[in-house]
């Protein structure tokens, strides 16, 4: 008997072939004493394990298996709280950032466009004025939105560079 | 949480039974359990009734050990499975004598020998003769949990019964000569 035909033998003892394989099988197990015999034999410790099975109990007490299964449970809520509230928090932040920026940077590009032919946007005069304010920048940092301003006079035109910083 | 504490109480030792069946170590198999409680407790919302509630915590209880084997296993210089699949030459060779269940030790004493021989199969064929001898699960589905092909699990199954009937045999006959 090769090892192959003793797996499908006891694949037919548990009952897991196919109704041809199955018939196969069975023929060869009929005329086939070994087969027979390793059929029985593998039924017979089949029985005896499922009959016999260890059953072990748990051995510690009621009470404390437990405690140490609801300690699992709090530290697991637990954890699930911190994620649920950042992230119930964290949306409301970011619809209120998503109008906040944009309009913030329009309000601030209009300012700078209604005065085109003025080279300080905003009354940022220095307290030493520039003696070519040709090509200047003026850089405007802040938490949310980071801009930059450009201002070309030969072209008499300010150009602003806007960025959303993205602190996420 | 007290009803679910309930059943806790009530399936803690089937849980447990199933877990030490698979990892045969009491502290291990005492604290898988208790992780599949949890795990039971935080997907509660998707049990559905499809099956008896024993069957759904069995499922978890027997994920929940296999996981542990996988992450034991990558940690660990164990032979891989595959390599005892197959019986050794010498092995196959040797008169194999299956114990009749009828005969010689009492029914206690023949839980705690089959106890003894299964503690004695490696990891990967104890696991597959738990599945399909105590939890009856088909080895179309022993393959898909333990995720390796219906013939590795016809493989280990013929080899980890063969091992048993001759560790068995060994176990009486070990019995006889102390008497």
């Amino acid at each position: 008997m090769d090892h192959e035909f003793e797996r499908r033998l006891q694949a037919w003892v548990d009952g897991q072939l196919d109704p041809t394989e199955a018939r196969a099988v069975a023929a060869t197990v009929e005329k086939d004493a070994e087969a027979r015999q390793l059929a029985q034999n593998l039924r017979s410790l089949s029985g005896l394990l499922k009959t016999h099975a260890p059953e072990p109990t748990v051995p510690e007490s009621r009470d404390f298996y437990w405690s140490r299964i609801r300690n699992g449970i709090e530290q697991a809520d637990r954890g699930a709280e911190r994620v649920d509230g950042w992230g119930s928090r964290q949306p409301g932040l970011l619809r209120w950032l998503a109008w906040l920026v944009p309009a913030g940077a329009a309000a601030f590009a209009a300012v700078l466009f209604l005065q085109p032919s003025n080279p300080y946007p905003l009354g940022l005069t220095p307290a030493t004025p520039v003696p070519a304010l040709t090509d200047h920048e003026i850089e405007t940092p802040s938490d949310e939105v980071s801009s930059l301003t450009f201002y070309a006079s030969e072209d008499s035109m300010t150009v602003v560079w806007l960025g959303r910083i993205d602190f996420l | 949480m007290v009803a679910f504490e309930e059943l806790v109480h009530r399936h803690r030792d089937k849980m447990y039974a199933r877990a030490f069946s698979i990892v045969h170590n009491e502290e291990q198999a005492l604290d898988l359990s208790q992780e599949a409680w949890i795990k039971a407790w935080q997907r509660i919302g998707s049990f559905e009734g499809g099956s008896s509630f024993t069957t759904w915590m069995t499922r978890i209880t027997i994920n929940v050990c296999l996981d542990h084997l996988r992450r034991n296993q990558r940690h660990r210089l164990e032979p891989l499975p595959d390599m005892a699949d197959e019986p050794d030459a010498l092995e196959r060779l040797l008169p194999v004598v299956w114990p009749n269940p009828t005969e010689g030790l009492e029914r206690r004493e023949l839980r705690v020998k089959i106890d003894e021989a299964m503690g004695r199969l490696s990891q990967a064929h104890r696991t597959v003769v738990a599945l399909h001898e105590f939890e009856g699960m088909e080895y179309k589905e022993i393959a898909r949990t333990v995720g390796i092909s219906v013939g590795t699990v016809m493989s280990r199954l013929f080899y980890a019964r063969r091992r048993l009937a001759t560790l068995l045999a060994g176990l009486k006959d070990d019995e006889k000569g102390e008497d």
